[in-house]
């Protein structure tokens, strides 16, 4: 029987005893530490998060274990999964360790069982120790753009790396020590063992002990580091993917302003509990960071630096929220701290985010959309403080008194249309109207959109779907207000839109402008407007592939493809637009290097298209100089802001390929009718 | 009916927007009207009002009227009223008008209309148009039972007609006592930009991406300076960063609403169309034809406008110097 490290007298007092209050103070400590941060996430705000569990439980197996997003960046997602799969495997065997130290002779798993861990642990501690020795060796020499190199991830290595050595070398001692123990079933510790063979007994009892302990306290110091450290998200990381947004992307909170007492968030306390617990969460990996176009274009908003300072903002209240909450203090008593807005996270930060989503899909946890949080300071800013960019005023009074952020006359709305065979839904009144086509403001009001809308027209007339629009009683569908933060103006426009639709009894939509796309689709069904609607490159995708638009006229081109964030990243359709593209002959398709869930914003989104930009260099010219790199002589795009945009950049930076929308060089290719 | 007319001056010089006011309250009264001159120095200035329909002349020639200030001002205004016992009283609507026009409004328990485009006479009421809602729409106002109808008028909407036929007015000085302001206007500084700023102007040049460079403002400026305009520009070139920020129409910079706008080689993108399409004469000189500009324009040139806005310029000089 091995003579345990616990069965010595330390400072006077049996081993076990001194183990054992180590353990006990760990464990409180940490209790301590958890249960504040825990306390202060049940005074958040509620969020529900606790609907379709199956679907959550998947997701988390999904994202929280097998870690598909981690493996986007292969390198580091291989090291990951190396030390998380140790770190599971090596759970167990701490436990164990434990309560051996506490009552000898306990054996956790005897007979085959044991074998088979102990290859388990020995196998997954070695792929542990390369893990490090791979995040090591990026942080030393491939140091990537999006990483910080704090000396918290020093710390937390030199911990992981010791813990692990300390464990193999004192299993190797152990063995050394008695050979009879040996079962050929740890090879590393096995190894260690052979090589320690020979050493007086005396020497490996008593290497075996000091690495015993170093282990020991490296667990109990290492869990109690973590609550302290970006590494946090070893505990945080399962539950905030298991909490993560289900409903679609495109869709914000709908508040109930008859009954909200304050307008979005501007203190730690207005937060909701998951956004706390993305703060905790957040490991600094920075991926969102190096995909974030304000980020890319010397702007304030950095998204991994966005969440960081929520959660430190989160620490910093962390006291008054408790004291609050326990009745000892006043809740908004915010003495000595930093204000959230102003103070952790700039004004300018909160008015640069396009909203594109990229940083939401590049998160390996799910921490919620940064653009979710900052719309939410956004209506604070807006419905609150009525503090903001001075040129959104001009596109808040156009929606609101000429239902376009333009603010041109309401009652021109239709006028594109006019020499056009098109009637409105009031016109077609008792006529089978298959799909409602909603033209949008740009489609309505800008000269090369209307010409989109125009191919639209044509291209269903020739398909023979019949449509109608609304005509001057369509109004702006409300995606700038709502993502520059004004949820009344938003809401205003909503309802007035759903009342009319309904009115018709709409059933069928289609839209070629990917905002109103996301709106009606995504954010009209809370106002009781539930409608399929399709975008325009879905329908036209589908009536080329059912032989009802033929494809004759050759347009030769070379082109390549823009995708809007609102239609491809937060709503997925990215094949419709390019089986058009594939569909015309003579187009020659070649995709761009950020492309698809990567597709780079135009910078119009959020309501930035009516925003000056005058941080940094300009997104749309970095969009457009990429494009222009590919060596293509046209782009396509299907969103009227996109096109503006890159046609803008175009000109500002000389370039020479041409932005088509994809609906006109369907309308070219479907060529003239033949009279018939 | 008896009107009487408050006349602006500033620095010895009577404001067009007066004489407007003037002009008007003739023609609604049918014959000459009254009219009250603050000021220092502005008696000879009395004279003159004649022409533009005044009979009887209230001047009021002290020292301490030398700079604008409400209390001296609208007493003379007032003092003018209760020699005169007037139906209705005008005051142009511009910065000094509408601080002149509620004072009085107040003192005498009436309300005003402010801001009119047009007025007419029904019996012995003042029926007149006003702009709501940024333009869209155009309120119908009185005054109500008050026995007392006070308007201010918009600059620049009213013709200001001079008869020199018409005879010298009566001229009489006004006794105010002793002025006791509770503040009291020390000195007017000038802003030291001499540049004007385009929200506030009343005519304005503008370029955009047809000028090719910056180092062609000196065309635009020449017509800008010939029309004593304001400089705009698109967002395109400051954009390009040919000019500050400062002077961007459209609909992420000022938007503007000015008497004449002059647009030079701007193809009216409609993030410009809606910082100025509520002008109220546009001009369009742009080398392509089919520019959206021209569909908003009141007058188009189109041509290259290195020819055409120097001769412009030109001809705008010469029209003033006649």
């Amino acid at each position: 029987m091995p003579k345990l490290p616990t069965d010595r007298v330390l400072f006077g007092l049996p081993g076990r005893l001194v183990f054992g209050l180590l353990v006990l103070l760990a464990v409180v400590a940490f209790i301590y530490s958890a249960s504040r941060r825990i306390r202060v996430l049940l005074a958040g705000a509620p969020e529900p998060r606790f609907d379709r569990i199956g679907t959550r439980v998947l997701k988390t197996l999904e994202y929280g274990f097998v870690q598909t997003r981690m493996f986007r960046d292969f390198y580091a997602g291989v090291f990951h999964i190396f030390i998380f799969s140790g770190f599971v495997v090596l759970l167990v065997r701490t436990i164990a360790l434990v309560v051996e130290g506490l009552r000898p002779g306990f054996v956790l798993l005897p007979g085959t069982a044991g074998n088979l861990y102990a290859l388990a642990k020995d196998v997954f501690e070695v792929l542990v120790l390369v893990g490090v020795a791979m995040a090591v060796y990026r942080r030393l020499f491939a140091r990537p753009a999006r990483l910080d190199l704090t000396v918290d991830a020093w710390v937390v290595l030199f911990l992981i790396a010791l813990l692990i050595s300390a464990d193999l070398v004192a299993e190797g001692a152990r063995l050394a020590l008695h050979p009879e123990l040996a079962t050929g079933w740890a090879p590393a510790a096995g190894a260690i063992a052979r090589a320690l063979a020979g050493s007086s007994p005396r020497a490996l009892q008593g290497l075996y002990e000091w690495s015993w302990w170093i282990h020991l306290v490296d667990v109990l110091f290492f869990a109690n580091y973590l609550p302290y450290s970006k590494h946090f998200h070893i505990f945080a990381a399962i539950p905030n993917i298991f909490f993560m947004k289900l409903e679609p992307a495109g869709r914000l909170a709908t508040p109930d302003l008859e009954k909200v007492e304050h307008f979005g968030a501007s203190k730690v306390e207005q937060l909701t509990w998951k956004s706390m617990l993305d703060g905790y969460t957040c490991t600094e990996c920075g991926r969102c960071r190096v995909v974030c176009p304000t980020a890319l274009t010397g702007k304030p908003l950095d998204p991994r630096l966005f969440i960081a300072s929520v959660r430190d903002a989160v620490y910093e209240a962390t006291p008054s929220i408790l004291a609050a909450s326990s009745g000892r203090g006043n809740r908004s008593d915010g003495g000595g701290r930093r204000d959230l807005i102003g103070g952790w996270i700039s004004e300018e930060t909160i008015w640069a985010c396009t909203t594109c989503g990229f940083c939401t899909t590049a998160c390996p946890v799910f921490i919620i959309p940064a653009v979710d949080k900052i719309v939410e300071m956004r209506r604070y800013l807006v419905l609150d403080k009525a503090e903001f960019p001075k040129e959104m005023q001009t596109a808040f009074r156009g929606m609101e008194t000429n239902g376009n952020p333009w603010g041109i006359a309401a009652a021109t709305r239709a006028d594109w249309a006019k020499d056009l065979p098109v009637l409105t839904m009031a016109e077609a009144a008792g006529k089978d109207v298959e799909v409602l086509f909603w033209v949008g403001c740009a489609g309505s009001y800008e000269d090369r959109a209307k010409k989109v809308s125009r191919a639209l027209v044509e291209l269903l007339d020739r398909a023979g779907v019949s449509f109608a629009i609304l005509g001057t009683e369509e109004t702006c569908n409300g995606d700038s207000a709502r993502r520059m933060g004004n949820e009344y103006l938003f809401q205003m426009l909503a309802q007035q839109n759903v009342e009319t639709m309904n009115g018709y009894g709409v059933k069928r939509i289609v839209t070629n402008c990917p905002h109103c796309f996301n709106v009606i689709g995504n954010e009209y069904p809370a106002f009781g407007g539930n409608y399929e609607v399709l975008h325009g490159t879905e329908l036209v995708a589908k009536l080329i592939a059912e032989g009802r638009l033929p494809m004759s006229e050759r347009i030769e081109e070379s082109i390549t493809f823009h995708d809007p964030c609102y239609l491809g990243r937060y709503n997925g359709v990215y094949d419709a637009p390019r089986r058009i593209l594939e569909a015309i002959p003579g187009l020659r398709f070649q995709e761009l290097p950020r492309s698809r869930e990567r597709g780079l914003c135009c910078g119009a989104g959020g309501g930035r298209m009516w925003m000056e930009e005058k941080l940094g260099t300009r997104i749309n010219q970095t969009r457009m100089k990429e494009i222009a790199d590919a060596g293509t002589g046209a782009v396509g795009v299907s969103c009227p802001f996109c096109m503006v945009m890159l046609g803008n950049a175009r000109e500002e930076i000389g370039a020479s390929v041409q932005p088509f929308d994809v609906l006109e060089l369907a309308r070219r290719a479907m060529g003239t009718p033949t009279a018939s | 009916m008896k009107f009487l007319v408050f006349i602006e001056q500033r620095d010895g010089k009577i404001r067009k927007a007066s004489l407007e006011a003037l002009s008007l309250a003739r023609r609604l009264a049918g014959g000459p009207v009254a009219a009250v001159l603050p000021g220092r120095g502005v008696t000879p200035l009395a004279k003159g009002l004649g022409a533009y329909g005044a009979g009887v002349v209230y001047v009021a020639d002290r020292e301490e009227l030398a700079l604008y200030g409400n209390k001296g001002y609208v007493g003379a205004l007032d003092a003018a009223a209760k020699k005169e016992n007037p139906d209705a009283v005008l005051i142009a609507a511009t910065a000094m008008g509408k601080d002149v026009a509620p004072r009085f409004a107040a003192r005498h328990d009436v309300s005003a209309l402010a801001d009119v485009m047009d007025v007419r006479l029904e019996g012995d009421r003042l029926v007149a148009w006003r702009p709501v809602y940024s333009g869209k729409a155009r309120a119908e106002v009185d005054c109500g039972s008050a026995k007392l109808q006070i308007a201010t008028t918009r600059p620049n909407v009213f013709p200001a007609e001079a008869d020199a036929s018409a005879a010298e007015p009566r001229v009489e000085t006004l006794d105010l006592g002793e002025i006791q302001p509770r503040a009291r206007v020390v000195k007017i500084e000038v802003s030291e930009s001499k540049e004007l700023d385009v929200a506030e102007a009343d005519v304005i040049v503008s370029g955009g991406r047809g000028i090719k460079g910056p180092e062609n403002w000196p065309v635009i400026r020449d017509l800008q300076e010939a029309l004593g305009a304001a400089l705009g520009a698109s967002r395109a070139v400051v954009d390009a960063g040919w000019i500050d920020h400062q002077h961007q129409v459209g609909q992420t910079g000022k938007v503007v609403s000015p008497t004449l706008y002059v647009a030079c080689g701007i193809s009216g993108a409609i993030q410009h169309l809606a910082g100025m399409g509520t002008s109220k004469v546009i001009v369009a000189i742009n080398k392509d034809a089919d520019a959206p500009i021209f569909k908003v324009a009141t007058y188009g040139i189109a041509g290259d406008l290195f020819a055409i806005v120097p001769e412009v310029a030109k001809a705008v000089r010469a029209a003033k110097a006649e």
